[in-house]
Protein backbone atom coordinates (compact mmCIF):
# COMPACT_ATOMS: atom_id res chain seq x y z
CA UNK A 1 0.00 0.00 0.00
CA UNK A 2 2.55 2.42 0.98
CA UNK A 3 4.48 3.39 -2.24
CA UNK A 4 7.50 5.20 -2.20
CA UNK A 5 7.63 7.60 -5.23
CA UNK A 6 8.00 11.10 -5.15
CA UNK A 7 4.33 11.61 -6.75
CA UNK A 8 1.52 10.60 -4.90
CA UNK A 9 -1.91 11.11 -4.57
CA UNK A 10 -3.79 10.39 -1.25
CA UNK A 11 -6.99 8.50 -1.90
CA UNK A 12 -9.32 8.24 0.83
CA UNK A 13 -12.29 6.17 0.03
CA UNK A 14 -14.14 3.81 2.22
CA UNK A 15 -15.71 1.77 0.08
CA UNK A 16 -13.76 -1.22 -1.70
CA UNK A 17 -15.21 -0.97 -5.13
CA UNK A 18 -15.01 2.46 -5.44
CA UNK A 19 -11.04 2.50 -3.97
CA UNK A 20 -10.44 -0.08 -6.42
CA UNK A 21 -11.98 1.62 -9.38
CA UNK A 22 -10.67 4.96 -8.53
CA UNK A 23 -7.18 3.22 -7.97
CA UNK A 24 -6.94 1.57 -11.56
CA UNK A 25 -7.72 4.32 -13.12
CA UNK A 26 -5.80 6.70 -12.07
CA UNK A 27 -2.59 3.99 -12.07
CA UNK A 28 -3.93 4.08 -16.01
CA UNK A 29 -4.36 7.58 -16.87
CA UNK A 30 -0.87 8.58 -15.16
CA UNK A 31 1.17 5.65 -15.43
CA UNK A 32 4.34 6.89 -13.11
CA UNK A 33 1.71 7.93 -10.24
CA UNK A 34 2.12 6.15 -6.77
CA UNK A 35 -1.40 6.25 -4.61
CA UNK A 36 -1.82 5.81 -1.03
CA UNK A 37 -4.82 4.58 -0.16
CA UNK A 38 -6.91 5.70 3.50
CA UNK A 39 -10.16 3.70 4.13
CA UNK A 40 -11.34 6.32 6.34
CA UNK A 41 -11.15 9.79 7.90
CA UNK A 42 -9.48 8.80 10.62
CA UNK A 43 -7.02 6.82 8.99
CA UNK A 44 -6.01 9.66 6.62
CA UNK A 45 -5.86 12.23 9.75
CA UNK A 46 -3.73 9.64 10.88
CA UNK A 47 -1.20 9.04 7.56
CA UNK A 48 -1.33 12.92 7.14
CA UNK A 49 -0.03 13.89 10.73
CA UNK A 50 2.36 10.67 10.81
CA UNK A 51 0.74 9.02 13.64
CA UNK A 52 -0.06 5.60 14.45
CA UNK A 53 0.36 2.64 11.72
CA UNK A 54 1.77 6.10 9.66
CA UNK A 55 4.39 7.12 12.63
CA UNK A 56 7.45 6.44 10.01
CA UNK A 57 6.10 6.65 6.62
CA UNK A 58 8.68 7.60 4.29
CA UNK A 59 6.79 9.55 1.82
CA UNK A 60 7.17 13.32 1.41
CA UNK A 61 3.38 14.82 1.13
CA UNK A 62 0.92 13.88 -1.40
CA UNK A 63 0.74 16.06 -4.25
CA UNK A 64 -3.50 16.20 -4.18
CA UNK A 65 -5.77 14.11 -1.69
CA UNK A 66 -8.92 12.50 -3.18
CA UNK A 67 -11.52 13.00 -0.31
CA UNK A 68 -15.08 11.15 -0.66
CA UNK A 69 -17.04 12.93 1.32
CA UNK A 70 -19.71 10.15 3.50
CA UNK A 71 -17.15 7.85 5.42
CA UNK A 72 -17.96 6.20 8.58
CA UNK A 73 -16.47 7.84 11.90
CA UNK A 74 -14.17 10.69 10.71
CA UNK A 75 -16.25 12.18 7.39
CA UNK A 76 -14.66 13.98 4.51
CA UNK A 77 -15.33 17.60 5.54
CA UNK A 78 -14.11 16.49 9.15
CA UNK A 79 -10.75 15.87 7.33
CA UNK A 80 -10.52 18.64 5.23
CA UNK A 81 -11.43 20.85 8.12
CA UNK A 82 -8.63 19.80 10.03
CA UNK A 83 -6.02 19.82 6.70
CA UNK A 84 -7.28 23.54 5.77
CA UNK A 85 -6.33 24.64 9.39
CA UNK A 86 -2.81 22.89 9.66
CA UNK A 87 0.29 25.05 8.70
CA UNK A 88 1.58 22.20 7.44
CA UNK A 89 -1.15 20.55 5.41
CA UNK A 90 -3.00 23.22 4.17
CA UNK A 91 -1.23 24.16 0.55
CA UNK A 92 -2.12 20.68 -0.28
CA UNK A 93 -4.74 20.44 -2.49
CA UNK A 94 -7.98 19.11 -1.22
CA UNK A 95 -10.22 17.28 -4.37
CA UNK A 96 -13.92 15.76 -3.16
CA UNK A 97 -14.68 13.23 -5.23
CA UNK A 98 -18.26 12.49 -3.83
CA UNK A 99 -21.86 10.85 -5.13
CA UNK A 100 -23.39 13.52 -3.43
CA UNK A 101 -24.59 16.62 -5.41
CA UNK A 102 -26.17 18.37 -2.68
CA UNK A 103 -25.63 22.39 -2.56
CA UNK A 104 -24.78 22.51 1.19
CA UNK A 105 -22.14 19.73 0.46
CA UNK A 106 -20.97 22.22 -2.19
CA UNK A 107 -20.93 25.00 0.19
CA UNK A 108 -19.41 23.62 2.85
CA UNK A 109 -16.80 21.97 1.12
CA UNK A 110 -15.80 25.60 -0.75
CA UNK A 111 -16.16 27.48 2.81
CA UNK A 112 -13.78 24.81 4.33
CA UNK A 113 -11.24 25.24 1.51
CA UNK A 114 -11.77 22.57 -0.90
CA UNK A 115 -9.74 22.87 -4.46
CA UNK A 116 -12.61 21.38 -6.32
CA UNK A 117 -15.47 18.99 -5.92
CA UNK A 118 -16.31 16.15 -7.79
CA UNK A 119 -19.15 14.34 -8.25
CA UNK A 120 -18.34 10.70 -9.10
CA UNK A 121 -20.54 9.75 -12.08
CA UNK A 122 -22.48 6.58 -12.60
CA UNK A 123 -21.50 5.68 -16.57
CA UNK A 124 -17.64 3.92 -15.85
CA UNK A 125 -16.40 5.82 -19.30
CA UNK A 126 -17.53 9.53 -17.49
CA UNK A 127 -15.88 8.13 -14.28
CA UNK A 128 -12.65 7.62 -15.88
CA UNK A 129 -12.39 10.55 -17.87
CA UNK A 130 -13.11 12.90 -14.40
CA UNK A 131 -9.91 10.90 -12.95
CA UNK A 132 -7.99 11.18 -15.67
CA UNK A 133 -8.73 14.83 -15.97
CA UNK A 134 -8.16 14.87 -12.50
CA UNK A 135 -4.71 12.89 -12.31
CA UNK A 136 -3.43 14.96 -15.88
CA UNK A 137 -4.07 18.20 -14.04
CA UNK A 138 -3.33 17.61 -10.44
CA UNK A 139 -0.74 15.29 -10.81
CA UNK A 140 1.03 16.33 -13.84
CA UNK A 141 -0.33 19.94 -14.65
CA UNK A 142 -0.24 21.47 -11.05
CA UNK A 143 2.98 23.05 -9.45
CA UNK A 144 2.75 23.24 -5.56
CA UNK A 145 4.98 25.77 -3.19
CA UNK A 146 8.61 24.23 -2.44
CA UNK A 147 8.72 22.82 0.94
CA UNK B 1 -70.80 12.62 15.06
CA UNK B 2 -71.93 11.75 18.54
CA UNK B 3 -74.11 14.67 20.02
CA UNK B 4 -71.91 16.87 22.07
CA UNK B 5 -74.22 17.85 25.25
CA UNK B 6 -75.44 21.17 25.58
CA UNK B 7 -74.67 22.67 28.68
CA UNK B 8 -76.66 25.82 30.07
CA UNK B 9 -75.96 27.46 33.37
CA UNK B 10 -78.72 29.66 34.79
CA UNK B 11 -78.18 32.53 37.37
CA UNK B 12 -80.40 33.54 39.56
CA UNK B 13 -80.78 34.41 43.08
CA UNK B 14 -84.32 33.27 43.82
CA UNK B 15 -85.17 29.60 43.31
CA UNK B 16 -88.41 30.08 42.44
CA UNK B 17 -86.90 32.15 38.88
CA UNK B 18 -84.62 29.25 38.44
CA UNK B 19 -87.57 26.67 38.70
CA UNK B 20 -89.58 29.01 36.22
CA UNK B 21 -86.36 29.03 33.66
CA UNK B 22 -85.67 25.30 34.50
CA UNK B 23 -89.19 24.14 33.48
CA UNK B 24 -89.58 26.74 30.38
CA UNK B 25 -86.35 24.77 29.13
CA UNK B 26 -87.28 20.85 30.24
CA UNK B 27 -87.62 18.49 27.36
CA UNK B 28 -84.94 20.59 25.13
CA UNK B 29 -82.53 18.23 25.54
CA UNK B 30 -80.18 20.38 27.54
CA UNK B 31 -77.97 19.86 30.65
CA UNK B 32 -79.13 22.44 32.73
CA UNK B 33 -76.90 23.84 36.00
CA UNK B 34 -78.66 26.09 38.27
CA UNK B 35 -77.05 28.78 40.44
CA UNK B 36 -77.85 30.92 43.38
CA UNK B 37 -74.84 34.01 42.93
CA UNK B 38 -72.43 34.82 40.87
CA UNK B 39 -70.01 32.67 43.23
CA UNK B 40 -71.94 29.76 42.07
CA UNK B 41 -71.89 30.77 38.71
CA UNK B 42 -68.11 30.81 38.64
CA UNK B 43 -67.61 27.65 40.32
CA UNK B 44 -69.97 25.96 38.01
CA UNK B 45 -68.16 27.70 34.82
CA UNK B 46 -64.86 26.73 36.39
CA UNK B 47 -65.87 23.13 35.73
CA UNK B 48 -68.06 22.54 32.98
CA UNK B 49 -67.79 24.03 29.49
CA UNK B 50 -71.15 25.80 28.97
CA UNK B 51 -72.91 26.75 25.78
CA UNK B 52 -74.83 29.23 27.15
CA UNK B 53 -75.19 30.97 30.50
CA UNK B 54 -78.96 32.88 31.04
CA UNK B 55 -78.26 35.46 33.59
CA UNK B 56 -80.48 37.66 35.96
CA UNK B 57 -79.10 41.58 36.20
CA UNK B 58 -80.86 42.26 39.97
CA UNK B 59 -78.83 40.01 42.06
CA UNK B 60 -77.14 41.08 45.45
CA UNK B 61 -73.92 41.27 46.22
CA UNK B 62 -72.51 40.94 42.75
CA UNK B 63 -74.57 42.24 40.12
CA UNK B 64 -75.16 40.28 36.71
CA UNK B 65 -73.15 42.88 35.00
CA UNK B 66 -70.44 42.67 37.26
CA UNK B 67 -70.59 38.81 37.13
CA UNK B 68 -70.50 38.91 33.12
CA UNK B 69 -67.53 41.92 33.27
CA UNK B 70 -65.67 38.58 35.26
CA UNK B 71 -66.70 36.04 32.90
CA UNK B 72 -65.38 37.96 29.80
CA UNK B 73 -62.49 38.64 31.40
CA UNK B 74 -61.34 35.20 31.62
CA UNK B 75 -59.97 33.56 28.90
CA UNK B 76 -61.56 30.59 29.80
CA UNK B 77 -64.89 31.83 29.58
CA UNK B 78 -64.90 34.85 27.34
CA UNK B 79 -66.81 33.41 24.40
CA UNK B 80 -69.13 32.33 26.36
CA UNK B 81 -72.55 33.62 25.37
CA UNK B 82 -74.81 35.37 27.79
CA UNK B 83 -78.68 36.54 27.69
CA UNK B 84 -79.17 38.99 30.50
CA UNK B 85 -82.78 38.46 31.79
CA UNK B 86 -83.66 42.04 32.81
CA UNK B 87 -86.45 43.64 34.37
CA UNK B 88 -85.84 46.96 33.34
CA UNK B 89 -84.92 47.02 29.85
CA UNK B 90 -84.88 51.29 29.17
CA UNK B 91 -82.23 51.19 31.89
CA UNK B 92 -80.19 48.61 31.04
CA UNK B 93 -79.65 49.43 27.12
CA UNK B 94 -76.43 51.25 27.11
CA UNK B 95 -74.99 48.90 28.98
CA UNK B 96 -75.93 45.65 26.94
CA UNK B 97 -75.01 47.66 23.74
CA UNK B 98 -71.81 47.65 25.41
CA UNK B 99 -71.24 44.01 24.51
CA UNK B 100 -70.24 43.09 20.98
CA UNK B 101 -72.68 41.69 19.10
CA UNK B 102 -73.22 38.07 19.51
CA UNK B 103 -71.60 37.78 22.67
CA UNK B 104 -74.93 38.62 24.78
CA UNK B 105 -78.94 39.15 24.26
CA UNK B 106 -81.32 39.95 26.33
CA UNK B 107 -84.51 38.77 27.77
CA UNK B 108 -87.23 41.03 29.88
CA UNK B 109 -89.22 40.16 32.78
CA UNK B 110 -91.61 38.50 32.83
CA UNK B 111 -90.47 36.33 30.52
CA UNK B 112 -91.74 34.15 27.41
CA UNK B 113 -91.48 30.81 27.16
CA UNK B 114 -91.87 30.76 23.23
CA UNK B 115 -89.11 33.95 23.08
CA UNK B 116 -86.48 31.88 26.09
CA UNK B 117 -87.09 28.66 24.14
CA UNK B 118 -86.28 30.29 20.89
CA UNK B 119 -83.51 31.94 21.98
CA UNK B 120 -81.67 29.30 23.96
CA UNK B 121 -82.34 26.74 21.12
CA UNK B 122 -80.34 29.69 18.36
CA UNK B 123 -77.16 30.00 21.21
CA UNK B 124 -77.72 25.90 21.60
CA UNK B 125 -76.79 25.42 17.54
CA UNK B 126 -74.37 28.55 17.26
CA UNK B 127 -72.90 26.39 19.88
CA UNK B 128 -73.10 22.91 18.18
CA UNK B 129 -72.01 23.76 15.00
CA UNK B 130 -68.98 26.38 16.49
CA UNK B 131 -67.83 22.95 18.29
CA UNK B 132 -68.25 21.02 15.22
CA UNK B 133 -66.24 23.65 13.01
CA UNK B 134 -63.13 23.78 15.32
CA UNK B 135 -63.37 19.90 15.79
CA UNK B 136 -62.72 19.95 12.21
CA UNK B 137 -60.06 22.51 11.61
CA UNK B 138 -58.01 20.42 14.64
CA UNK B 139 -58.12 17.33 12.63
CA UNK B 140 -57.40 19.29 9.15
CA UNK B 141 -54.32 20.68 11.34
CA UNK B 142 -53.02 17.87 12.61
CA UNK B 143 -53.59 16.32 9.11
CA UNK B 144 -51.94 18.71 7.63
CA UNK B 145 -49.17 18.48 10.00
CA UNK B 146 -48.59 14.87 9.31
CA UNK B 147 -48.58 15.45 6.05
CA UNK B 148 -45.68 17.86 5.79
CA UNK B 149 -44.03 15.51 8.48
CA UNK B 150 -44.56 12.50 5.67
CA UNK B 151 -43.38 15.14 3.07
CA UNK B 152 -40.17 15.60 4.50
CA UNK B 153 -39.59 11.90 5.18
CA UNK B 154 -40.48 10.82 1.86
CA UNK B 155 -38.22 13.72 0.19
CA UNK B 156 -35.78 12.68 2.72
CA UNK B 157 -35.57 8.77 1.98
CA UNK B 158 -36.02 9.69 -1.95
CA UNK B 159 -32.97 11.57 -1.49
CA UNK B 160 -31.26 8.79 0.62
CA UNK B 161 -31.83 5.87 -1.17
CA UNK B 162 -31.55 7.90 -5.05
CA UNK B 163 -27.97 8.64 -3.25
CA UNK B 164 -27.21 5.18 -1.99
CA UNK B 165 -28.02 3.82 -5.31
CA UNK B 166 -25.68 5.32 -7.37
CA UNK B 167 -22.60 4.20 -5.58
CA UNK B 168 -23.47 0.05 -6.47
CA UNK B 169 -24.50 1.26 -10.69
CA UNK B 170 -21.09 2.87 -10.35
CA UNK B 171 -19.63 -0.36 -9.58
CA UNK B 172 -21.27 -2.34 -12.06
CA UNK B 173 -20.89 0.12 -15.25
CA UNK B 174 -16.77 0.66 -13.85
CA UNK B 175 -16.27 -3.58 -13.21
CA UNK B 176 -17.97 -3.96 -16.75
CA UNK B 177 -15.33 -1.62 -18.18
CA UNK B 178 -12.62 -3.30 -16.23
CA UNK B 179 -13.73 -6.84 -17.47
CA UNK B 180 -13.49 -5.37 -20.67
CA UNK B 181 -9.82 -4.16 -20.52
CA UNK B 182 -9.39 -7.20 -18.92
CA UNK B 183 -10.51 -9.76 -21.48
CA UNK B 184 -9.45 -7.33 -24.06
CA UNK B 185 -9.59 -8.84 -27.85
CA UNK B 186 -10.44 -12.61 -26.84
CA UNK B 187 -14.04 -11.31 -26.29
CA UNK B 188 -16.29 -12.37 -29.14
CA UNK B 189 -19.53 -9.94 -30.50
CA UNK B 190 -21.99 -10.74 -28.59
CA UNK B 191 -20.25 -11.18 -25.71
CA UNK B 192 -19.42 -7.59 -26.33
CA UNK B 193 -22.78 -6.95 -26.56
CA UNK B 194 -24.31 -8.08 -23.74
CA UNK B 195 -21.47 -5.98 -21.82
CA UNK B 196 -22.40 -3.20 -23.37
CA UNK B 197 -26.05 -3.84 -22.45
CA UNK B 198 -25.14 -4.24 -18.86
CA UNK B 199 -23.09 -1.03 -18.96
CA UNK B 200 -26.36 1.08 -21.02
CA UNK B 201 -28.62 -0.45 -18.49
CA UNK B 202 -26.84 0.51 -15.40
CA UNK B 203 -26.04 4.39 -17.43
CA UNK B 204 -29.64 4.13 -17.82
CA UNK B 205 -30.72 3.62 -14.21
CA UNK B 206 -27.98 6.10 -13.41
CA UNK B 207 -30.10 8.67 -15.40
CA UNK B 208 -33.19 7.70 -13.67
CA UNK B 209 -31.45 8.18 -10.41
CA UNK B 210 -29.94 11.60 -10.73
CA UNK B 211 -33.37 12.92 -12.28
CA UNK B 212 -35.32 11.63 -9.25
CA UNK B 213 -32.70 13.10 -7.33
CA UNK B 214 -33.10 16.25 -9.21
CA UNK B 215 -36.83 16.25 -8.54
CA UNK B 216 -36.64 15.61 -4.93
CA UNK B 217 -34.07 18.15 -4.62
CA UNK B 218 -36.05 21.00 -6.16
CA UNK B 219 -38.94 19.86 -4.28
CA UNK B 220 -36.76 21.30 -1.31
CA UNK B 221 -35.20 24.30 -2.71
CA UNK B 222 -36.73 27.71 -0.88
CA UNK B 223 -38.47 29.22 -3.49
CA UNK B 224 -36.67 32.97 -4.47
CA UNK B 225 -39.16 35.01 -5.76
CA UNK B 226 -38.69 38.00 -7.52
CA UNK B 227 -40.06 40.07 -10.57
CA UNK B 228 -39.59 37.84 -13.66
CA UNK B 229 -39.39 38.66 -17.17
CA UNK B 230 -40.72 35.75 -18.92
CA UNK B 231 -39.94 37.02 -22.38
CA UNK B 232 -36.39 36.45 -21.66
CA UNK B 233 -36.68 32.95 -19.69
CA UNK B 234 -38.47 31.88 -22.99
CA UNK B 235 -36.06 33.10 -24.99
CA UNK B 236 -32.77 31.93 -23.34
CA UNK B 237 -34.65 28.60 -22.92
CA UNK B 238 -35.05 28.42 -26.48
CA UNK B 239 -31.53 29.63 -27.34
CA UNK B 240 -30.22 27.12 -25.27
CA UNK B 241 -32.62 24.28 -27.28
CA UNK B 242 -31.04 25.48 -30.91
CA UNK B 243 -28.33 22.15 -31.06
CA UNK B 244 -31.83 20.16 -31.27
CA UNK B 245 -33.47 21.56 -33.88
CA UNK B 246 -30.74 22.35 -35.62
CA UNK B 247 -31.87 22.05 -39.55
CA UNK B 248 -35.48 21.74 -39.01
CA UNK B 249 -37.73 24.05 -39.90
CA UNK B 250 -39.95 25.07 -37.24
CA UNK B 251 -42.79 27.83 -37.53
CA UNK B 252 -41.95 29.74 -33.73
CA UNK B 253 -44.97 31.89 -32.76
CA UNK B 254 -44.11 33.57 -29.78
CA UNK B 255 -46.21 36.07 -27.75
CA UNK B 256 -45.20 39.32 -26.12
CA UNK B 257 -45.55 37.21 -22.48
CA UNK B 258 -46.24 39.61 -19.07
CA UNK B 259 -44.34 39.40 -15.78
CA UNK B 260 -44.85 37.17 -13.29
CA UNK B 261 -43.41 37.03 -9.58
CA UNK B 262 -41.83 33.24 -9.61
CA UNK B 263 -38.74 31.84 -8.67
CA UNK B 264 -36.47 32.78 -12.27
CA UNK B 265 -34.29 29.68 -12.01
CA UNK B 266 -37.04 27.48 -11.61
CA UNK B 267 -39.57 29.44 -14.20
CA UNK B 268 -36.64 29.00 -17.22
CA UNK B 269 -37.26 25.47 -16.20
CA UNK B 270 -40.39 25.11 -16.76
CA UNK B 271 -40.06 26.77 -19.86
CA UNK B 272 -37.13 24.55 -20.77
CA UNK B 273 -38.95 21.83 -20.71
CA UNK B 274 -41.81 22.87 -22.29
CA UNK B 275 -40.75 23.89 -25.52
CA UNK B 276 -38.05 21.06 -25.60
CA UNK B 277 -40.89 18.78 -25.73
CA UNK B 278 -42.38 20.50 -28.15
CA UNK B 279 -39.28 20.75 -30.48
CA UNK B 280 -39.49 17.02 -29.43
CA UNK B 281 -42.13 15.87 -30.39
CA UNK B 282 -42.44 17.83 -33.52
CA UNK B 283 -40.08 15.77 -35.01
CA UNK B 284 -41.84 14.46 -37.92
CA UNK B 285 -43.51 17.91 -38.95
CA UNK B 286 -42.29 20.14 -41.32
CA UNK B 287 -42.69 22.40 -40.80
CA UNK B 288 -43.49 22.54 -36.57
CA UNK B 289 -45.30 25.00 -35.41
CA UNK B 290 -45.05 25.98 -31.74
CA UNK B 291 -46.67 28.57 -30.59
CA UNK B 292 -46.13 30.06 -27.39
CA UNK B 293 -48.72 32.59 -25.84
CA UNK B 294 -51.08 33.91 -22.87
CA UNK B 295 -54.64 34.79 -21.85
CA UNK B 296 -55.71 36.58 -19.14
CA UNK B 297 -58.01 34.99 -16.78
CA UNK B 298 -60.92 36.52 -14.74
CA UNK B 299 -59.48 35.18 -11.54
CA UNK B 300 -56.55 36.91 -11.22
CA UNK B 301 -54.19 34.73 -13.53
CA UNK B 302 -52.41 34.63 -16.41
CA UNK B 303 -52.96 31.38 -18.51
CA UNK B 304 -49.73 30.64 -20.45
CA UNK B 305 -49.92 27.74 -23.07
CA UNK B 306 -47.29 25.98 -25.49
CA UNK B 307 -48.90 24.73 -28.31
CA UNK B 308 -47.29 22.67 -31.26
CA UNK B 309 -48.60 20.54 -34.14
CA UNK B 310 -46.48 17.50 -33.14
CA UNK B 311 -47.78 14.09 -32.40
CA UNK B 312 -49.92 14.95 -29.77
CA UNK B 313 -51.41 12.45 -27.06
CA UNK B 314 -54.49 9.86 -26.20
CA UNK B 315 -56.81 12.57 -23.83
CA UNK B 316 -57.44 9.33 -22.03
CA UNK B 317 -53.91 9.21 -20.73
CA UNK B 318 -54.08 13.09 -19.88
CA UNK B 319 -53.72 12.33 -16.14
CA UNK B 320 -50.68 10.23 -16.34
CA UNK B 321 -48.79 13.39 -18.42
CA UNK B 322 -47.35 14.85 -15.15
CA UNK B 323 -46.67 11.60 -13.23
CA UNK B 324 -43.29 11.12 -12.41
CA UNK B 325 -41.48 8.66 -14.85
CA UNK B 326 -44.98 8.41 -16.55
CA UNK B 327 -44.05 7.98 -20.54
CA UNK B 328 -46.30 8.17 -23.58
CA UNK B 329 -44.23 6.81 -26.12
CA UNK B 330 -41.78 4.13 -26.24
CA UNK B 331 -38.44 4.92 -25.37
CA UNK B 332 -37.20 4.05 -28.88
CA UNK B 333 -39.54 6.54 -30.65
CA UNK B 334 -38.88 9.85 -28.48
CA UNK B 335 -35.82 9.58 -26.26
CA UNK B 336 -36.48 10.90 -22.18
CA UNK B 337 -36.86 9.62 -18.71
CA UNK B 338 -40.38 10.99 -18.38
CA UNK B 339 -39.94 13.40 -15.26
CA UNK B 340 -39.47 16.68 -17.38
CA UNK B 341 -43.49 17.07 -17.06
CA UNK B 342 -43.44 16.07 -13.45
CA UNK B 343 -40.87 18.84 -12.67
CA UNK B 344 -42.87 21.19 -14.20
CA UNK B 345 -46.17 20.23 -12.67
CA UNK B 346 -44.52 20.78 -9.37
CA UNK B 347 -42.61 23.90 -10.21
CA UNK B 348 -46.20 25.35 -11.35
CA UNK B 349 -47.64 24.20 -8.11
CA UNK B 350 -45.31 25.29 -5.85
CA UNK B 351 -45.91 29.04 -6.98
CA UNK B 352 -49.35 28.21 -6.23
CA UNK B 353 -50.19 27.42 -10.59
CA UNK B 354 -52.12 25.03 -11.45
CA UNK B 355 -51.15 23.04 -15.15
CA UNK B 356 -52.67 20.49 -17.40
CA UNK B 357 -52.56 19.43 -21.18
CA UNK B 358 -55.16 19.29 -24.05
CA UNK B 359 -54.02 16.38 -26.76
CA UNK B 360 -55.35 15.19 -29.72
CA UNK B 361 -53.46 11.78 -31.26
CA UNK B 362 -51.40 12.82 -34.19
CA UNK B 363 -52.65 16.58 -34.31
CA UNK B 364 -50.30 18.44 -31.80
CA UNK B 365 -50.59 19.19 -27.72
CA UNK B 366 -51.43 22.36 -25.64
CA UNK B 367 -49.68 22.37 -22.46
CA UNK B 368 -51.32 25.12 -20.22
CA UNK B 369 -50.11 26.16 -17.17
CA UNK B 370 -52.05 29.31 -14.86
CA UNK B 371 -49.80 31.81 -12.54
CA UNK B 372 -51.52 34.32 -10.49
CA UNK B 373 -50.75 37.49 -11.11
CA UNK B 374 -48.21 40.07 -9.46
CA UNK B 375 -49.66 41.73 -6.42
CA UNK B 376 -52.02 44.63 -8.00
CA UNK B 377 -49.75 47.35 -7.44
CA UNK B 378 -46.62 46.10 -9.47
CA UNK B 379 -49.03 44.56 -12.42
CA UNK B 380 -50.18 48.35 -12.53
CA UNK B 381 -46.68 49.66 -12.57
CA UNK B 382 -45.96 46.67 -15.70
CA UNK B 383 -49.28 47.77 -17.31
CA UNK B 384 -47.32 49.65 -19.91
CA UNK B 385 -44.69 46.89 -20.14
CA UNK B 386 -47.11 43.87 -21.11
CA UNK B 387 -49.39 44.65 -24.29
CA UNK B 388 -52.18 42.53 -24.98
CA UNK B 389 -52.09 39.04 -25.77
CA UNK B 390 -50.87 39.07 -29.35
CA UNK B 391 -49.32 36.57 -31.11
CA UNK B 392 -45.95 37.97 -33.01
CA UNK B 393 -44.01 35.84 -35.12
CA UNK B 394 -40.70 35.64 -34.61
CA UNK B 395 -37.51 34.93 -36.11
CA UNK B 396 -35.86 31.35 -35.40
Amino acid sequence: MLTPRTKHVLLVEDNDNDAELALAMLVKSVPAIGVDLARDGAEALDYLHRRGAYASRPQAEPVVILLDLKMPKVTGVEVLREVKSDERLKNIPVVMLTSSREAQDLRECYRLGANGYVVKPVDAKHFGQAITRIGAYWVATNELPPS
Amino acid sequence: METTPINILLVDDKPQNLSVLESILEGGDYRLTKAQSAQEALVALFATDFALIVLDVQMPETSGFELAQIIKERKRTRDVPIVFVTAHYGEDEHILSGYHAGAVDYLTKPINPAILKSKVAIFAELYRKTKALNEANQVLQSRNQELVAVNNELEAFSYTVSHDLRAPLRHVSGFVEALRDYVGESLDDQAQRYLTKVQDAAGEMGKLIDHLLAFSRMGRTELRLQLVDMNDLLQRSRDDLQPEFQGRRIDWQLATLPKLEADASLMRQVWANLLSNAVKYTRPRDPARIEVGWEDSPNGEYVFFVRDNGVGFDMKYADKLFGVFQRLHRADQFEGTGIGLANVRRIVSRHGGRIWAEGKLDAGTTVYFAMRKPAALVAEKLASAAPGPVTAPVQP
